[in-house]
């Protein structure tokens, strides 16, 4: 399953969420500050044919005015190009994939053989498997063994007779 | 009535204390018990045979 970057907004969609939040940043900015800023607003917000890229620049400007030390991540995150986005979608998922994709901290089996660093190195040998496995049922009857021993002990007592 | 407790002790093996259902539990665990000594002893043919190849011939040198 690939993962790529979200879709990006149309270019029409885009140039109106531009022009909304130009409009809207230079207007509060014009209304707090002095009249220079004011005059600036009524150029740049006043006519509807502005061009998209002066709206872009507009943008740039307003965001240096608004953090003159540069964009905090989440806003570069949340109005960056989808290169360099970290946010992850999943292309052509089914509708079940969001629900059968794990977030938790402890990985499934799959998941951790999944990994590389976690997988077993080389594939098993059938003579390592009958050893494992014949070791597995010692150690059940051993276990089965202890029990019975011990609940036959609890019945019946140490005689052998009963 | 003199001869009942010498024939308990003449029969002294795995399931004479035993009644049914102890008798059927036991001889699961003998079962599984075996079932795990012939995987185990198969595996280490196998590795044998692994290390020595197929073709090998296992001569017992007293």
């Amino acid at each position: 399953m690939s993962v790529s970057a979200p879709p990006p907004l149309s270019f029409l969609r885009r140039a109106g969420f531009g022009l909304t939040i130009a409009a809207i940043l230079v207007s509060a900015g014009s209304a707090m500050a002095g009249s220079a800023t004011a005059r600036g607003a009524v150029e740049m917000s006043g006519p509807t044919g502005v061009s998209l890229e002066q709206t872009g620049l507009a943008l740039e400007q307003t965001d240096d005015a608004l953090f003159p030390l540069g964009k905090p991540p989440a806003l570069i995150e949340a109005t960056g190009s989808a290169a360099n986005s970290p946010m992850l979608w999943l292309d052509n998922a089914p509708l079940g994939a969001p629900d059968q994709m794990s977030t938790g901290a402890i990985l499934s089996a799959r998941q951790l053989a999944s990994l590389g660093a976690f997988a077993l190195p080389g594939r098993i040998l059938p003579a390592e498997r009958h050893i494992a496995i014949g070791l597995m049922l010692l150690a059940g009857a051993a276990m089965a063994t202890v029990s019975f021993g011990l609940w036959r002990w609890q019945v019946r007592g140490l005689s052998w007779e009963a | 009535m003199a001869s009942e407790p010498d024939r308990k002790q003449n029969r002294l093996g795995l399931f004479t204390g035993l009644n049914a259902l102890e008798t059927i539990v036991v001889a699961a665990i003998v079962i599984v018990a075996l079932a795990g000594m012939m995987l185990v002893g198969k595996g280490l043919f196998l590795q044998s045979r692994i290390v020595a190849g197929p073709n090998a011939v296992f001569v017992a040198a007293l």
